[in-house]
């Protein structure tokens, strides 16, 4: 941890939505290189950190600064341009396109105008084999199983090789052999990428991640090495007792 | 096969526009030349409907308020006229420049909403144009506009010809549909249809989906105004009725029979309607209940409109 360089930052993060509070004075740093997972139980506030950290929502208060840029009142798309990807927890894909062309859209929107033709389609054809979806390249969305849908929803965002990437529930609704298939995929990814993975599967979690922040009530309850926090007597009353 | 698929598509195109411009002469042969003013009539339609699938088919954005663009670019090149400015070339210029203008105030609004809101802010502002059109006594007020000349493009050309105006308003039509094709295939158009899809996760990966949807929403304006210029020329009068939400409502209703986002639909649509409407109104005053049944029809059966219809009959699949 001797070159722990903060890559993301939240500051106090605040968001209410009429008398519930989803975040309340969120502070959390994600640091360059590792894969940071952020739990919690279901309503603890981790799609709307997640929103806020993306652009998709605008706290009340609080600062989001990533590297070393203040970037709380940028909107979704330039905070993409930056380097800052996310996935989605309900698959989000172009229906009108198939798999390949998902995936040229995905680096064309993140600034590819520079990208020559033959570049995109080279770097497409990297993300597909990545994504094990190299021979599913022309079929279309709706032929997609649930899982390839995850697959490729995970690999729109790692697409053009994003700084940090903000992973939302990757394995959900997933197999057994399929989430497996996502934990190799995200092991892999941590050679270029900075991950911040909302997770609900505990076990996943704990194999994958280099530290572990657990979201109760949108408030950070404990922050850590994963043995650090499991052990956590706050944790375990307030979230990995229930399970 | 998609090549074959390919060539067919380029063989009924070329032989459409073959058969578009021979149809004037086949018209008269048959001493039926005054339906090439209906056939001038289906290409002003044409066009402005295909505006409005660039925007609604291929944008996704439902504007309810299409017709105020059509509406104003026809008022724009109708004071010109009436002021004794005959240049075809400044009415060209004024009447994108002032709709283009008008679809950039009025997008730039309506696009922070989504939804109904959208469909019902664009529908407000161009119910705003038609009273204001109304309210200009100085051109007509709510009895519209009379224009004796016509735009002068190039020496030669008449407008108030039926043939002149129809080869005109074909090459303007050819233009459009030339331009949505390459538009589709562009990557600026391919974006747009993703947005369309998703415009969440397209801002996600980094679309400026707003600026993108303005973009299109203005051109599409513009285009619409180009209908509305020929519009004027070609009936030599302009009615606020034009700008009317039903007016909107009917392009609509052409691109919904034509085909939601596909490059033929207005053209479809627009000859469809405009020849039932000619052809039923003949026989009884209460044509648009019958149109109902033909739209209903192609609703429930046809569901990408007649041009989806068209093309699984073509074999050239999508």
């Amino acid at each position: 941890m001797s070159d722990a360089v903060v890559l993301l930052e939240a500051q106090q993060l605040s968001k209410r939505f009429g008398g519930v509070v989803a975040s309340a004075g969120i502070d959390l740093q994600v640091r360059s290189g590792e894969i940071h997972a952020l739990i919690g139980p279901n309503g603890a506030g981790k799609t709307t950190l997640v929103a806020q950290l993306a652009g998709q929502l605008a706290p009340d208060r609080g600062r989001i600064v990533f590297a070393g840029e203040d970037i709380t009142r940028l909107s979704p798309h330039q905070r993409a341009r930056r380097g800052l990807a996310r996935s989605f927890q309900i698959t989000r894909l172009f229906r009108s396109f198939d798999v390949r062309e998902n995936v040229e859209l995905a680096l064309q929107a993140a600034g590819g105008a520079r990208m020559t033709a033959g570049d995109t389609a080279r770097r497409a054809d990297e993300v597909l084999a990545e994504i094990g979806l190299a021979d599913r390249a022309t079929a279309s969305i709706d032929a997609l199983s649930h899982g390839e849908q995850r697959a490729l929803e995970v690999g729109l965002a790692l697409a053009s090789r994003p700084r940090l990437l903000l992973l939302d529930e990757p394995m959900a609704g997933m197999g057994h052999d399929e989430s497996k298939r996502m934990e190799a995929l995200i092991r892999r990814l941590r050679v270029h990428a900075t991950v911040l993975l909302i997770e609900h599967d505990v076990d996943a979690v704990f194999r994958l991640a280099d530290r572990v922040s657990v979201l109760v009530s949108g408030q950070i309850i404990a922050s850590g090495a994963p043995e650090a926090v499991r052990r956590d007597a706050g944790v375990i009353e307030a979230y990995l007792g229930e399970e | 096969m998609r090549s074959f698929a390919k060539h067919l598509a380029l063989g009924a195109t070329l032989a459409t526009l073959v058969a578009a411009l021979l149809l004037p002469p086949v018209l008269h042969s048959f001493g039926a030349g005054y339906y090439v003013s209906t056939a001038g009539r289906v290409l002003v339609f044409a066009i402005a409907a295909t505006s409005l699938n660039l925007v609604l088919g291929y944008g996704g954005m439902v504007s309810f308020g299409h017709a105020a663009f059509f509406g104003l670019g026809a008022y724009a090149t109708g004071v010109l006229v009436s002021e004794g400015v005959l240049n075809g070339g400044v009415h060209l210029v004024a009447t994108v420049a002032l709709t283009a203008l008008a679809a950039l105030v009025i997008g730039a609004i309506s696009l922070r909403t989504r939804g109904v809101y959208f469909i019902m802010i664009t529908l407000a502002f161009g119910q705003m144009l038609f009273y204001l059109a109304n309210s200009i006594k100085g051109y007509g007020g709510d009895e519209g506009l009379n224009i004796r000349a016509r735009s002068l493009l190039v020496p030669g050309i008449d407008l108030k010809d039926a043939n002149h105006f129809y080869y005109v308003a074909l090459a303007v039509l050819a233009a459009t549909l030339f331009g949505l094709h390459a538009f589709v295939r562009s990557r600026f158009g391919r974006a747009v249809v993703a947005i369309r899809d998703d415009e969440l996760r397209a801002e996600a990966l980094g679309f400026a989906t707003y600026r993108m949807r303005l973009a299109v929403f203005v051109a599409a304006g513009a285009i619409a105004g180009i209908a509305g210029a020929l519009s004027v020329n070609q009936q030599g009068y302009v009615s606020p009725n034009l700008l009317h939400w039903t007016q909107s409502g009917t392009l609509m209703v052409m691109v919904i029979l034509g085909g939601v986002a596909s490059l033929w639909g207005g053209v479809l649509g627009a000859a469809v309607l405009v020849l039932l409407q000619e052809s039923l109104s003949a026989y009884t005053r209460h044509w648009e209940f019958w149109t109902g049944w033909v739209l209903l029809a192609v609703v429930l059966f046809a569901r990408r409109g007649l041009a989806g219809w068209l093309a699984r009959a073509g074999g050239s699949g999508r």
